[in-house]
């Protein structure tokens, strides 16, 4: 029991939305002679969460699906409906926005004592950690000027700083790693690497899923209020990729009104995969529903800002024993892309290729993951490398 | 415990921040919280020296200096409570630290402004000889407390009103611009033939503001005898009020952030 950092049962939240605010006086007289009821929403539904000590726990769902909600009723800010519990083992700084309470008028120095006491540090702890801040966030000199006067970069700098030195046990994230510019963002995940060392509970919230893979051990996906997935964060975003994928392609088949049934042959249930870093095994089911005799299947990769990677087609003859399911697999060997989302598309084609049987735009998704050394190179792929340098050696 | 001193640490932050903003980029600064009060005290002084007759006020601009400055004290502390948690709707919604700092910080910062405006009367006090007793200043010193406890009380109740009840704010100005009327900032009560009976004759005599106003003036030797029985039912009165508002408070903080 002790190893636990968060425990939340049987969490429910509601919100009641009055049809009209009666926050003045004249909504309020009206509304007693017009009762329309609020209806309850239901933000948060039957939740059962442990978090323990030292997890790295990321939560990702789509918008409106309570992850911020979750974790401002984690950070104390609401409470739970009757009947939920949330116990929270350890002190806890809530990061829901960095700087909260900066103001603007006052000098860096200054804002570092409001906002180190918002986050519930004593005067006594902010004096002691206050040039390790000023170090950090490289302010220098403009620790005296008002904070109106920074870059937006130097105040994100300035609260992260800030941030990080509240020696919390448990820190609740939303969205706010991979702050600043390049030279930033490391260090302060830097940080936060170390913090994971020292045993750390970190619940984070990103719409980034390659950031929630890289970091997170743990993942948990909500959907509409509901947690529909808990377990192995790898397992976990590929479902919720795949699902993000099938409501996009509902929502595009709903807009083209477009309908599958009239193909004769149809390609469904693409996965694709990375297997050991550089080979992608792609497989598909082919329902040849009027056996149609000889076809070709078509596999095109995309990034997901549609540039077109690779593309490649069958050349399959006389295809032997018609049925009316076959599945399709498809090997590519050292695709040494960089790291990013990547799509396959799939067409099926007649036996000339020329004429498009069935045709369906970004089938599933794959994400390709680099170790941090090659991170630092930029460009489409990711290529194996030898630097030499040769000493030249002067005649004279 | 860590949480209280960190209290501390909030309060005196809270507290210093809006002192500071209070009177950013302006010129004349601190010197604000003095000029409003005095220049209605010459106004009034001015009118009044000439229209009074038959009042039995021996230091009328001393009489009228301390009515202005404790009504203008009672009225800070309700207006910026009330407004306390609206204003740190931003970072209530982001930090769960103790809402009550925010209330109490508000009430300090109207406390502070009583303190530089006492400097004035202190003055006043000099210039015109009068001699405080030490039981005065104690007198004095223990209805500004029991002021202090009845508009926190007042202040943790509205704060949490005016997040869903906006028009608060304009009923409870209007409150004060009537009440200003009647209370015995520039009058005294005796000028008026109160026998008479009446709901307004009744109004000024127990109105606790004025009888507030009046038994500091009495303890500061200014105008009329000290009445601790007064004292005491006022600070007995400021007690009630504080409980009700502290606990009608910690009732419905817990559900605040919904509302903003």
């Amino acid at each position: 029991m002790n190893d636990i950092a968060v425990s939340i049962k049987n969490l429910n939240k509601s919100f009641f939305i009055a049809d009209n605010k009666k926050d003045t006086l004249r909504s309020l007289v009206v509304s007693l002679f017009n009762q329309g009821k609020s209806k309850p929403f239901h933000a948060l539904k039957n939740i059962h969460l442990d978090i323990k000590k030292g997890e790295f726990i990321g939560i990702i769902g789509r918008n409106g699906s309570g992850k911020s909600t979750l974790l401002k009723v984690i950070a104390g800010i609401y409470s739970p409906d009757k009947g939920g519990e949330v116990t929270v083992n350890g002190r806890m700084v809530p990061f829901l926005e960095l700087g909260v309470g900066f103001n603007p008028e006052l000098s860096g120095r200054e804002n570092i004592f409001l906002n180190g006491a918002i986050l519930g540090l004593t005067t006594k702890e902010i004096k002691k950690r206050y040039n390790d801040i000023v170090e950090f966030s490289e302010l220098g000199d403009f620790i005296h000027t008002p904070v109106k006067n920074y870059s937006s970069g130097m105040k994100v700098r300035l609260a992260f700083s800030i941030a990080i030195q509240t020696d919390a046990d448990i820190y609740i994230l939303d969205e706010i790693l991979g702050v600043g510019d390049g030279a930033f963002r490391s260090k302060s995940i830097g940080v936060i690497n170390k913090l994971i060392e020292q045993g750390k509970t970190v619940i984070y919230v990103s719409h980034s899923l390659g950031s929630v893979q890289k970091y997170c051990n743990r993942v948990v996906w909500l959907n509409q209020g509901e947690v529909i997935f808990d377990g192995d964060t790898r397992t976990g975003i590929d479902q919720y990729r795949q699902s993000l994928l099938e409501i996009e392609k509902l929502q595009k088949a709903e807009e083209e009104k477009y309908d599958r049934v009239d193909n004769d042959i149809v390609v469904s249930k693409v996965r694709a995969e990375i297997i050991k870093d550089y080979d992608l095994s792609i497989r598909a089911a082919i329902q040849n529903k009027k056996l149609v005799q000889n076809y070709n299947l078509k596999f095109s990769l995309t990034r997901d800002d549609d540039l077109l990677i690779y593309e490649t087609t069958s050349n399959f003859s006389n295809i032997s024993n018609l049925v009316e399911c076959d599945s399709v697999y498809l090997t590519l060997k050292n695709l040494n892309l960089s790291e990013g989302d990547y799509y396959v598309d799939v067409a099926v084609l007649d036996e000339n290729n020329d004429k498009v049987l069935f045709m369906d735009k970004r089938s599933t998704v794959f994400h390709i993951e680099r170790s941090e050394v090659d991170n630092k190179d930029r460009g489409l792929l990711t290529l194996d490398k030898s630097w030499d340098i040769q000493k030249y050696i002067s005649k004279n | 415990m860590i949480k209280t001193r960190n209290s501390f640490t909030l309060l005196k932050e809270l507290i210093k921040t809006s002192f500071k903003m209070r009177y950013q980029n302006s010129v004349l600064g601190v010197l604000w919280v003095l000029i409003k009060p005095y220049a209605t005290f010459i106004v009034l002084f001015l009118i009044w020296s000439r229209i009074r007759q038959n009042d039995d006020v021996e230091f009328f601009s001393l009489y009228l200096l301390t009515g202005i400055i404790f009504y203008t004290y009672i009225t800070e502390m309700v207006t910026l409570g009330m407004m306390s948690l609206l204003d740190k709707a931003g970072i209530i919604l982001k930090v769960n630290f103790p809402r009550q700092i925010a209330v109490i910080a508000s009430q300090f910062n109207a406390l502070i402004n009583l303190v530089i405006n006492m400097l004035l009367i202190v003055i006043f006090i000099l210039a015109n000889n009068i001699q405080v007793t030490l039981g005065g200043l104690a007198y004095f010193i223990f209805l500004t407390i029991s002021a202090f406890i009845a508009c926190l009380g007042i202040s943790f109740f509205f704060s949490i009103v005016s997040i869903r009840f906006r028009d608060l704010k304009n009923i409870v100005d209007l409150g004060f611009f009537l009440l200003y009327w009647l209370t015995p900032i520039f009058f005294t009560l005796s000028s008026f033939p109160l026998g008479s009976g009446g709901v307004m004759s009744y109004i000024l005599k127990y109105n606790p503001v004025g009888i507030l106003i009046n038994q500091v003036r009495a303890a500061l030797g200014v105008y009329g005898t000290i009445d601790v029985e007064k004292g005491i039912i006022f600070f007995l009165g400021s007690l009630i009020i504080f409980i009700l508002g502290w606990s009608f408070f910690n009732k419905r903080i817990k559900r605040v952030a919904e509302y903003f």
